[in-house]
């Protein structure tokens, strides 16, 4: 069986060979062995360097609608199972175009967790690592670790519900079947149940650490808008300051204009640099949008956005009535 | 016993006599120091002597906040008094301790000197902050894989920025007073101290150099200037594609300093504040009539590039960056500054 | 002497078709409800920004108030429908992160219906009473200067 990122190179070079696409995007290696980073190829550029690993994990759909927008380019990407539904909601909401894609769609086992894996070793230093039948081994100071995947794996991943693309053109690797049981991430959970004071608190405490430099909307793929509304003037919504009230205000507007769109990837929580559970606060609203609308964004290009329909017997019990 | 503390001699500090150390150096003023804060290192006021930790290569945020806050009130003013009142420029608790600065971080510190307390302009409050605050640097053993700092001049022993410096050896720390307010604060701890003896700098120069082998330079320095002369090259095209330009990189750098002054109210009340602003973001230089000069993510990455290792050499005689290496562990997407650079040699 | 009573201050958000009318045939008819409410008139409930609702809370609500005509009775056909979708994903989400929920209210009001505004607003009225100001969130100027 072919290691999938030769199937990936493989299926790179016969596309921009054949004039199919002007770009593929898909993941490289860094001088890390726990990092990859984004790698565009053009005609004529290596396509060996693509790789297919754990530690794959960044959204590239968050690329789509700059490369495409403007310039009419056709475009090859890689994409994981939160990847697509990303895909398929740019598309939904007419930002990219389908015919101009090329998804090559990956079966995802689910991206490791750095932090995870060192906290398991003696040494954080990490030489070597590989992936082996469920297994990761790790080289870290010559010593060998073998840790179960499954104990390494992303908060997010673990609750995956489509491991496998939802809008995909090449499958690579065998599709496995979306899990609808709700796998309810545990530290949701937790949280729920809390009485609402400490529930705040959690929320303010997380958001004190937040330094505003809005990587978790860059790294978003649907924080596409030319001007956010943290950069409006007019209407200010919030100043510069990373006071606590704005940045309240900033984390609870972006995830709200998630709503009914966020695809759950992760991309926000792994982008942030001071360790913001971003997580858990996403999760809220994604987790009231499948219970109260049975609804996930993502699902297909052709289905309808949440906010922009309506049923007539949506539910209302939390209107107010007189006594 | 009177001390000797002659620059060179040092002397030794029994690690375990760390905490009490820091605790006779800050007296009745504040200590700032390591501790260990959901499993990542940053700088905290230190109250208890259980929170200090030095288990770590670097810290995750560098200690520029104290120096240079994210926000900060410049004045206050309100509707219908006509006046404004200048935030005071806190003179601090007399001198607080800051220490468990590594060598890259204390040289960043230096820079920003230059900028906030130097020859052209003199910014009251950053003047007072630094003032109040004396830096003890922990020189470093081990380098991450992201460090590089003696590629841009730096080195894992370098005691540039430090008022004291603190090298890491196996059973002890070496103590050296770096500047005048150095010497006269570890008079204050002349009881833990002991004469050091030229064996343990040699010990402590066989740990520096080997602190400078592991360190990789990913990019040859010497070549970079000639080759970051062409504003036009063809491989300003490529370079910029992977960033999302979320300004992570110009946050946590020591030696960034960009920012934006604006003004915030609430009813009848304002202050006019300034914050940390980046050139990774599209409004940094965005003007009033909507024309933007860097108007995409190749423009600004490439003026980035070249304000480090270009423009900062002539206009300061130094490039603007210690080799700390957080732009390398936090980029969201894993850019590699000495990739980027090594690729701008290597065209 | 009584320890004076907490006036909350509530923003309501009124659609101009329906519920401000509403609310004006209440004065008219000259029905009593407290003064707590300060009104900002809209063409319809589905104009409403989520973000209004978090920004009044910000700048000094106490509690804030959306209303809007009778689902099916909107004077722009749908506006309301869409709006009922929005405005609970605003409530549960704030409510999951420890708002309480009585600090953000949404009614249907008709034009008609003087009576029904009044003890929709008594209603919300002496509840925030009973619960003070907001005790967090709010942009506060005592912060301004900040420590060393």
């Amino acid at each position: 069986m072919k290691r999938p990122a030769t199937e990936i190179a493989a299926i790179a070079r016969e596309l921009l060979a054949a004039g199919k696409i002007d770009l593929f995007i898909g993941y490289r290696q860094t001088s890390s062995p726990v990092r990859t980073t984004p790698c565009f190829l053009t005609p004529h550029d290596d396509v060996t360097r693509l790789v297919w690993n754990g530690f794959c994990s960044n959204n590239l759909a968050v690329y789509l609608t700059r490369m495409m927008g403007r310039k009419r380019i056709r475009v090859g990407v890689v994409a994981k199972g939160c990847d697509s539904r990303s895909i398929a909601n740019l598309i939904r909401e007419n930002q990219i175009s389908r015919e101009a894609l090329v998804i090559v769609g990956m079966a995802c086992p689910g991206m490791l967790d750095v932090a995870k894996v060192r906290a398991k070793l003696a040494d954080p230093g990490i030489e070597k690592v590989e992936e082996i039948d469920g297994q990761v081994i790790v080289s870290s100071k010559g010593a060998i670790r073998s840790l179960a995947r499954t104990d390494c794996l992303y908060d997010g991943c673990i609750g995956c519900r489509h491991p496998t693309p939802t809008v995909v053109d090449r499958l690579v690797g065998a599709a496995a079947p979306d899990r609808k049981s709700p796998v309810l991430d545990s530290t949701v959970r937790d949280f729920l149940v809390r009485p609402r004071a400490e529930r705040w608190q959690i929320f303010e405490s997380e958001l004190a650490k937040c330094i505003r430099c809005h990587a978790c909307r860059n790294a978003c793929p649907n924080c596409y808008c030319q001007e956010c509304f943290a950069e409006q003037t007019s209407p200010e919504w919030l100043s510069a300051s990373n006071d606590m009230s704005n940045t309240l205000l900033y984390h609870i507007g972006r995830i709200l204009h998630q709503a009914g769109r966020c695809v759950e990837c992760g991309a926000c929580a792994r982008a942030c640099p001071a360790n913001v559970n971003l997580g858990l606060f996403t999760r809220l609203l994604a987790d009231e949008v499948r219970e109260r609308f049975a609804f996930e964004s993502g699902i297909s290009p052709e289905q309808p956005g949440l906010l922009s329909t309506f049923n007539a017997d949506d539910r209302q019990e939390f209107m107010t009535e007189p006594e | 016993m009177k001390l000797e503390l002659e620059s060179g001699s040092g002397s030794i500090l029994r690690r375990e006599d760390l905490n009490r150390f820091l605790n006779l150096l800050q007296g009745s003023n504040d200590l700032y120091g390591p501790t260990r804060v959901q499993g990542r290192h940053e700088i905290r006021r230190i109250t208890a002597p259980e929170q200090l930790d030095t288990r770590y290569a670097n810290l995750a945020m560098s200690p520029k906040s104290l120096f240079l806050p994210q926000t900060e009130t410049l004045f206050t003013f309100a509707t219908g008094n006509r006046k404004t009142s200048p935030a005071a420029a806190r003179a601090g608790s007399g001198r607080n301790i800051l220490f468990g600065v590594r060598p890259c971080d204390a040289m960043a510190i230096t820079f920003l000197d230059r900028i906030f307390s130097g020859e052209d302009y003199r910014d009251p409050r950053y003047a007072a902050r630094r003032a109040s605050l004396i830096v003890i640097t922990l020189a470093c053993t081990v380098p991450d894989p992201t460090c590089f700092c003696t590629t841009v001049d730096c080195a894992p022993d370098s005691e540039i920025g430090a008022d004291v410096i603190l090298f890491e050896l196996p059973a002890y720390y070496l103590v050296k007073p770096v500047t005048r307010a150095g010497r006269d604060v570890l008079e204050a701890a002349a009881s833990l101290l002991t004469g050091a003896t030229r064996n343990d700098w040699d010990e402590k120069h066989r740990s520096a150099q080997n602190a400078r082998q592991s360190l990789r330079h990913g990019f040859d320095p010497n070549r970079l200037t000639a080759k970051l002369g062409d504003f036009q090259a063809p491989y300003w095209e490529k370079l910029h594609r992977e960033c999302l330009g979320c300004g992570v990189c110009t946050y946590l750098c020591p030696t960034c300093y960009c920012f934006d002054i604006t003004d915030e109210t609430i009813k009848s009340r304002g202050r006019r504040i300034r914050t940390w602003d980046s050139c990774m973001f599209p409004r940094f230089t965005q003007h009033a009539s909507g024309h933007n000069p860097r108007p995409t993510q190749k423009e600004r990455t490439r003026q980035r590039i070249l304000h480090k290792f270009n423009y900062a050499l002539k206009s300061h005689g130094r490039k603007l960056c210690v080799g700390c290496g957080r732009c390398i562990a936090f980029c969201p997407v894993g850019i590699d500054i000495r990739s980027v650079l090594k690729e701008i040699v290597e065209s | 002497m009584d320890k004076p009573v907490f006036e909350p201050k509530i923003v309501a958000f009124l659609c101009n078709w329906c519920s401000y009318a509403g609310a004006d045939l209440a004065g008219v008819s000259r029905i009593q409800y407290p003064p707590n409410i300060r009104v900002i008139r809209v063409p319809c409930s589905g104009r409403i920004n989520p973000l209004y609702i978090v920004k009044a809370l910000q700048q000094g609500a106490d509690g804030v108030l959306v209303s809007g005509c009778h689902p099916g009775d909107c004077h722009y056909i749908s506006g309301n429908l869409f709006a009922r979708r929005k405005f609970a994903l605003l409530k549960k989400f704030l409510e999951q992160l420890g708002v309480e929920p009585e600090r953000i209210r949404f009614s249907w009001v008709s034009a008609a219906e003087g009576v029904r505004f009044a003890q929709i607003i008594e209603k919300v009225t002496n509840d925030l009473r009973t619960r003070g100001p907001l005790p967090y969130f709010r942009k506060d100027p005592a912060q301004w200067e900040l420590p060393l």
